[in-house]
């Protein structure tokens, strides 16, 4: 049997607190599905969830936000390492003028 | 005044932008001249830059071990028609841009992005009893 108590996701949840929060919902579901859940340290971590639940968080504009969020942050974390990863090479902006014909 | 430098995917990224956009390339070299006197607490409290929240400790970390200001920031200063951000850390007297996005086109590509995975995923496991 699904459950389908409402779910909050506007906000990010800690490692615990969606643990504590999927384990409960997804008790007797039969069909699962995995998804990532977004901790407020920015960490992922998997939880499963029942299909009905992964649809509804699809559609949910809110949790959109926070899976763009990170994808964005991902953005800069990977430009981060690539600048450190590079030996901090750089072009300095008169530089950059010049090559730019300006 | 500070001393404003790009990094290799920052250079890659304006370039990009500019060889398809003069008037592009125009603004974003103009923002980043406004870089070279920004006052960071004001433009902080004006909103027109503001801090990445949310990184990994990890890559945080790696700032600090190397000089660098413990914040990511961001520049946000660009009219409503052309959402660009640049992503840029700080050593002393130095700016160092680290990535250039239009905010929208990065949207529009995460949308996709999901909406052709996740149709995948969850057609996959409706063909499978899970």
């Amino acid at each position: 049997m699904e459950r389908t108590e409402k779910i909050e996701t506007s906000g990010v949840f800690s490692i615990k607190e969606a643990r504590v929060k999927f384990t409960e919902i997804n008790r007797d579901v039969a069909k699962k599905g995995s998804i990532v859940i977004l901790t407020n340290r920015g960490t992922p971590s998997t939880a499963i969830v029942s299909m009905k639940l992964l649809r509804k968080l699809i559609g949910d504009k809110a949790f959109k936000e926070i899976l763009f969020k990170q994808f964005y942050l991902k953005q800069v974390e990977d430009s981060i390492n690539n600048f450190f990863d590079s030996n901090e090479e750089t072009i300095s902006l008169d530089e950059l003028k010049k090559k730019l014909g300006r | 005044m500070y001393k404003v430098k790009l990094s290799k995917l920052a250079e890659k990224s304006l370039r990009d932008f500019s060889d398809k956009n003069k008037e592009i390339e125009d603004l974003l070299i103009s923002k980043l001249e406004d870089l070279q006197n920004i006052d960071i607490q004001s433009a902080l409290k004006s909103r027109k830059v503001g801090i990445v929240e949310g990184l990994p400790q990890k890559a945080l970390k790696r700032l600090k071990e190397r000089n660098f200001d413990e914040h990511v920031y961001e520049y946000r200063d660009f009219p409503k028609s052309k959402p660009f951000r640049m992503v840029f850390i700080m050593r002393e007297d130095t700016i160092v841009v680290i990535l250039i996005v239009h905010h929208q086109q990065m949207k529009e590509r995460f949308n996709n992005l999901v909406s052709k995975k996740l149709t995948s995923y969850l057609d996959l496991m409706d063909r499978n009893s899970f």
